[in-house]
């Protein structure tokens, strides 16, 4: 049996719906909704290094994302100052060296601005869900240090069924810093570490009605 | 979720329209002649008219086989007369209690007749014994029982020299024993466990005739275990942990870290421990079982912290593994390889990614099992980990599959260890549509008490059989489940052998009606009383 066919019309159909119905306008902030909505991990991309992962949850209530196609723009802050497996040694992760056992540094993302937005090709996992591309901008916090960054972040459009109920924004950006500017002392200092953030972001109608249940 | 399972579930009655193979009969089909099979060497049971089950044993350089377990008594008579360790007491038939359900009402049958609760490790009754036997396990050569209620038997190994060491729950009854005894300091930490409150650790001669040496410790502790390293001091895990030498010396002694609750083994090779569990820890959105996964140093603190997520980061909607999922029990290889089994509700389990990366998927799929279309069920998984990288080396998820639909049904692992030649060993209990492979012996249907041999990285079955009638008694609470059979490895006349211990009554009470296997065994026949022991045999050589 060929099940390319059915399949194919189907993620014709639900693109074209998508489409129609894809919001450009989504709020950021920390009190919609009450779970975790982003992480942050750092990650050695030799694989020597175990990677560290941080969540938390945007920081105030005016972090917007709008992806008006002409007029594209972002303004939020992600604080994630929790981070996973943060007791005993934490000499084989990455940024282990600045993470005390039970005492993580808080990592903030504050992004200021985004570059042009590129339509992406579905891909094989979200077949259904239009998406985009484009470079977010702004800066990094993490043990007293500041560092700019430049995120290439896909943004796709989630329907509300599944388990995320809400209509929602799902963001996922990558980009590279150095070892040095972290001050690591246990890596070279041009050792390439990749950073990944991700996010959840809701269309203000549905922030302001609380969403559903869950 | 539910969308995604929906969706998958069309995706796959195109795959699979009704009428086509299953996964159960895809993976009975893979596994019909398996890549590299055990060849069962024996199997059957070792009971009289009493009681009995099997729980641990070795094998000696001439080739005996050394079967530890407890009689319940009131008698032992296994064909041999029994020489007996200590000043025999009175002991009455044991009786079984109704099992009840969560609100106490007695539980019962499709007959109506009353469950009743399995006999365990620390009944009152509980009474060490072992039993040499030939390597064929065709011939018994010495019976040798403690004198009744004195101490029962959840470990028993042999070193190099044949020298039998046991442990077990104890009574004031060991103090009277003859020969070197000396009661240990009491651990300096209440381990708040609740298995018993007495524990020993015994020498026996090669030929079991005489105790050599006795060391017997009060304090709360889970069945007691017992272990040889590589330099061939004993390791002890009682109400804490403690190293002994072959002479009865102790040479150090340690709380168990982090408090009751959870498993933790020790690391033959290193002296790390590794303590398994879980915890409540909700996502935001559900409530959470979370697995834990701590490594300790030898001096009990705290190494690192594997699986142990937290709810809000598996619940994020870019990883969503919110399958509950719990480390079911611990052990370690001869190489310091750990190895661990673990349980989940569902397929979106953390088990299946790496214990120090969620995002990265482990090395789990060897034999190809997969949860797709499941719903609410128990899964299993028995997973290895290089104790240098701490990463997977080898593992799967361990599971049934419905016979009539292509839907994964439940399994559960009670005992998991690492045999010489480094297969993965472990038993357990299946909803029916267990996999088997063609050198099963079970002959009913495929559920219910079962034993499987896996190869070193999990990537072969090598023996899976369900095991009717067996595995009706607790033979210790090294796991949540509670084990229902001891695993012993050793060579026997220089080839790798693997012996599954534990316990058989006279025919299933389960899926069908069949008697416990029996394959060259020296008594094929249920001898009376609840259980008999009962052994099965592998040799793993290829």
């Amino acid at each position: 049996m060929n099940i390319r066919s059915p399949f194919s019309l189907l993620i014709a159909v639900s693109l074209a719906a998508h489409a129609q119905e894809a919001a450009t306008s989504f709020t950021v902030t920390s009190t919609f909704p009450k779970y975790v909505t982003a992480d942050i991990e750092f990650r050695d991309p030799t694989g020597a290094k175990w990677p560290n992962f941080f969540y938390g949850k945007p920081a105030g209530d005016a972090g917007i994302i709008n992806l008006n196609p002409t007029k594209p723009s972002a303004s939020f802050t992600l604080v994630c100052d929790k981070m996973a497996q943060d007791r005993g040694d934490q000499s084989r992760r990455v940024i282990g060296e600045l993470c005390a056992p039970e005492k993580p540094p808080a990592v903030t993302l504050t992004v200021t601005g985004i570059g042009p937005l590129q339509a992406t090709v579905a891909g094989a996992k979200d077949k259904n869900k239009p998406g985009s591309t484009a470079e977010l901008t702004g800066t990094l916090d993490i043990a007293g240090r500041r560092l700019p960054v430049k995120a290439l972040t896909s943004f796709r459009q989630h329907d509300g069924k599944g388990d995320e109920k809400n209509a929602a924004l799902m963001l996922d950006g990558k980009f590279t810093i150095k070892a040095s500017t972290l001050g690591l002392k246990k890596l070279a200092p041009t050792a390439d570490i990749e950073v990944r953030f991700g996010l959840t972001a809701y269309p203000p109608e549905v922030a302001a009605s609380g969403g559903t249940k869950k | 979720m539910k969308s995604i399972c929906l969706a998958v579930l069309f995706a796959m009655s195109l795959v699979f329209p009704a009428g086509a193979d299953t996964r159960f009969d895809e993976f009975t089909k893979t596994n019909a002649t398996p890549a590299e099979p055990v060849r069962v060497l024996s199997a059957g049971l070792l009971g009289g008219a009493g009681t009995e089950w099997l729980a641990g044993g070795g094998f000696q350089t001439d080739g005996t086989i050394v079967l530890a377990g407890v009689t319940l008594g009131p008698v032992l008579e296994l064909g041999v007369k029994e020489t007996v360790l200590g000043k025999d007491a009175a002991v009455t038939p044991p009786e079984q209690t109704p099992k009840k359900d969560k609100k106490g009402n007695p539980e019962v049958d499709k007959e109506g007749k009353p469950k009743l609760e399995q006999f365990g490790w620390n009944h009152e009754n509980a009474t060490a014994f072992i039993a040499r036997m030939s390597g064929d396990l065709k011939t018994i050569k010495s019976v040798t029982r403690f004198a009744w209620k004195s101490g029962g038997l959840t470990g028993a190994v042999v070193d190099a020299a044949g020298n039998i060491f046991i442990t077990g729950p104890a009574t004031d009854a060991f103090t009277s024993m003859a020969g070197d005894v000396q009661e240990l300091a009491a651990p300096v930490e209440d381990s708040k466990r609740s298995g018993c409150t007495h524990s020993y650790i015994a020498r026996l001669t090669p030929d079991a005739a005489k105790i050599v040496w006795v060391r017997h410790v009060k304090g709360a502790s889970d069945a007691p275990a017992l272990s040889l390293d590589a330099a061939g001091r004993l390791h002890f895990r009682g109400p804490d942990f403690r190293v002994l030498d072959a002479t009865g010396k102790q040479l150090s002694a340690m709380p168990i870290p982090g408090g009751a609750g959870g498993f933790a083994s020790v690391n033959p090779v290193d002296g790390t421990i590794a303590r398994g569990g879980e915890h409540h820890w909700p996502t935001g959105r559900e409530p959470w079982r979370c697995p834990t996964l701590n490594i300790h140093k030898p001096d009990g603190a705290l190494l690192y912290q594997l699986y142990d997520w937290g709810g809000p980061l598996v619940g994020l909607n870019n990883l969503r593994l919110v399958s509950d999922t719990a480390i079911r029990g611990v052990t370690y290889d001869l190489q310091g390889n750990l190895l661990f089994h673990a349980w989940s509700d569902g397929g979106n389990s953390v088990a299946l990614r790496e214990p120090m990366d969620i995002r990265a998927s482990a090395k789990m799929n060897g034999l190809g099992f997969s949860a797709w279309g499941a719903g609410v069920l128990s899964l299993a998984y028995v997973v290895k980990v290089d104790t240098k990288t701490w990463k997977v080396i080898g593992g799967t998820p361990w599971m049934a599959y419905m016979k009539d639909k292509n839907k994964p049904n439940s399994a559960r692992i009670h005992t998991l260890a690492s045999a010489v030649d480094g297969s993965m060993c472990f038993a357990g209990g299946s909803s029916h549509g267990l996999i088997q492979t063609g050198n099963a012996i079970g002959g009913g249907e495929p559920g219910g008490e079962f034993v499987a041999v896996l190869n070193s990285d999990a990537s072969a079955l090598r023996f899976s059989s369900a095991m009717p009638a067996c595995g009706q008694t607790i033979v210790d609470d090294s796991s949540a489940d509670h084990a229902r059979w001891g695993i012993v490895s050793g060579k026997l006349d220089g080839k790798p052998v693997v012996l599954f211990l534990g316990s058989a009554a006279e025919k299933n009470d389960g899926y069908d009606q069949s008697q416990p296997p029996s394959i060259n065994a020296r008594q094929p026949k249920f001898g009376g009383g609840a259980t008999d022991g009962y052994a099965l045999l592998l040799d793993l050589s290829k």
